[in-house]
């Protein structure tokens, strides 16, 4: 499918250059809310999510469990692999349900530790919103 | 070793595989002590004996046997890997080390779970072997996890069944029925006492009849997340590590504190002799032992720091705290301190790099170590 992408971007260019105005039209890239960032960096650390995580945004090295980096692409992937048990068909629900309902899925690697992910309801709404923000654009 | 550490270090709960590809990472610790020892995976236990032997334990690598087990996570049956890998070793000066017995040793998570403590009772080594949780099934398939051994002949020989006292008494009153048999000391009476640093309780063991009974239990700590064996209250547990006898028939017990481990939220309790708990020493981080010294004052070994950024490199140290309660830092820089015990001329053999870094373990020697100078203790954010 990417590929398909790509074939359908060099078509529509080598188009718009036939005509002589080639329009820089980018696809815009929705800015970073920096301030919703900070504050999940906040309610990272608060929570000490950084004793069993490692993420290099929040300046954490925990390795108990896995690690935060590039949290965007490996959602999407868990999400995409047979052995997801979960619900969550997007990157942001699946970082939502893994904080607020861990058992629905354990990275395989991870399973019979007993060092678990303990579930984080008791948080308000905004904190978690802020912690999916923060992971889901790692 | 759950909650009980939700991360639990305990221990072996404290001593996890993922942890120790980090510490491979970290920087080399400077160690100004003889290493006596090396080579040991995941040593927990050391202890001198009247002979002034040293006993050491190394938790072995698992086996090529694959025993039964149910995942506590997912509740499905599976298998890990077991061996008599672990061994007891006894240590003089001079000498090369002797096999005792060798030890159960199980991989479970990463972990790699033997025996916790050795104490020699009249020439009779004394052990707290393994853990278990009843998330892994009812009945205990790994030989002799969840009790108190004694060794003969190089045999283990079941002294108190602490699986079974549990399931049966569940002592701390939560939904989490666990065991891990790991302090271990002889009181004034002959008896012995158990700290079961998943069970959170001090635990009173007859060798001869194996009657098994309850001392005291430890009142969980403030935690950060919601346990879910303590109705979801932002609580963790104590997990008490060891167990010092006194003469008047009262004890101090370390406490290691459940995850994630705040810095300061560690202590040594005093347990009367009926069994009343009060605070001794507060303000402590992750101590994983506790023995008294030649000069009156107890030593503890606390495992590391696990701040806000998480684990410190080498931020493991040994602790004087003296008749006040007020602690002071002997020994810092160590990484990952699971254990100690002193000789009677004030010599102090710490064990290092206590977790699942397959033969990084090592016994080193402090000679003098209770004559050397305090160092105020690290500033800290209140738990």
């Amino acid at each position: 499918m990417k590929y398909l992408y790509i074939i359908i971007g060099f078509s529509a260019m080598a188009l718009l250059a036939s005509c002589g105005t080639i329009a820089t039209r980018e696809t815009p890239t929705p800015a970073l809310d920096t301030a919703l960032i900070a504050r999940g960096i906040e309610v990272y650390r608060a929570q000490y999510c950084g004793s069993c995580h490692t993420l290099t945004a929040a300046n954490t090295r925990g390795t108990f469990a896995p690690s935060h980096d590039g949290m965007g692409a490996t959602a999407q992937a868990r999400i995409a692999s047979a052995d997801y048990s979960g619900q969550a068909t997007t990157v942001e629900d699946y970082i939502r349900e893994s904080l607020l309902e861990p058992a629905v899925y354990f990275v395989p690697e991870y399973t019979i530790t007993q060092h678990h992910m303990p579930p984080y309801g008791h948080l308000p709404t905004d904190d978690i919103d802020a912690l999916v923000y923060l992971l889901a654009n790692q | 070793m759950r909650n009980k550490m939700l991360f639990v270090v305990v221990l072996a709960c404290l001593l996890v595989l993922a942890a120790g590809a980090a510490a491979q990472d970290m920087p080399a610790p400077v160690i100004t002590g003889d290493i006596i020892l090396e080579g040991l995976t995941s040593p927990q236990g050391v202890y001198v004996d009247s002979d002034g032997a040293l006993w050491v334990i190394d938790s072995g690598l698992g086996g090529e046997e694959q025993v039964p087990f149910f995942d506590p996570n997912t509740m499905e049956e599976t298998t890990v890997p077991f061996g008599n890998s672990g061994r007891l070793l006894r240590w003089t000066a001079g000498s090369d080390p002797e096999l005792i017995a060798e030890l159960p040793s199980a991989v479970t998570g990463g972990d790699f779970v033997s025996a916790g403590r050795v104490i020699v009772v009249d020439g009779v080594p004394y052990l707290t072997v393994g853990a278990w949780i009843e998330a892994a099934g009812e009945e205990v398939t790994i030989p002799n996890f969840g009790n108190v051994v004694r060794v003969e002949d190089g045999a283990l020989v079941p002294v108190a069944d602490l699986w079974a006292f549990e399931r049966a008494n569940n002592p701390d009153e939560t939904t989490n029925i666990e065991t891990h048999p790991y302090g271990i000391a002889a009181s004034p009476d002959g008896h012995l006492v158990v700290a079961d640093a998943a069970g959170n309780d001090l635990l009173h063991v007859d060798p001869e009849s194996s009657h098994v009974g309850v001392i005291a239990v430890f009142d969980p700590l403030p935690g950060v997340f919601p346990s879910p064996y303590r109705n979801n209250e932002l609580l963790t547990d104590p997990v008490p590590t060891q167990v010092v006898a006194n003469e008047d028939g009262s004890y101090y017990v370390s406490l290691l504190s459940g995850a994630p481990f705040i810095p300061g939220s560690a202590s040594v309790m005093m347990v009367s002799a009926d069994g009343e708990v009060t605070p001794f020493a507060t303000g402590l981080t992750m101590l994983t032992d506790l023995r008294r010294g030649p000069d009156g004052n107890l030593y503890a070994t606390s495992f590391g720091m696990f701040t806000q950024d998480g684990p410190v490199p080498n931020s493991g140290s040994v602790i004087r705290i003296l008749e006040d309660g007020s602690a002071e830092v002997v020994v810092d820089g160590l990484p990952f301190v699971t254990g100690l015990a002193l000789d009677a001329d004030g010599g102090a053999y710490v064990l290092i790099n206590g977790l699942g870094i397959p033969n990084a373990g090592a016994v080193v020697y402090y000679e003098g170590l209770t004559e050397m100078p305090g160092m105020p203790m690290p500033a800290m954010a209140a738990p």
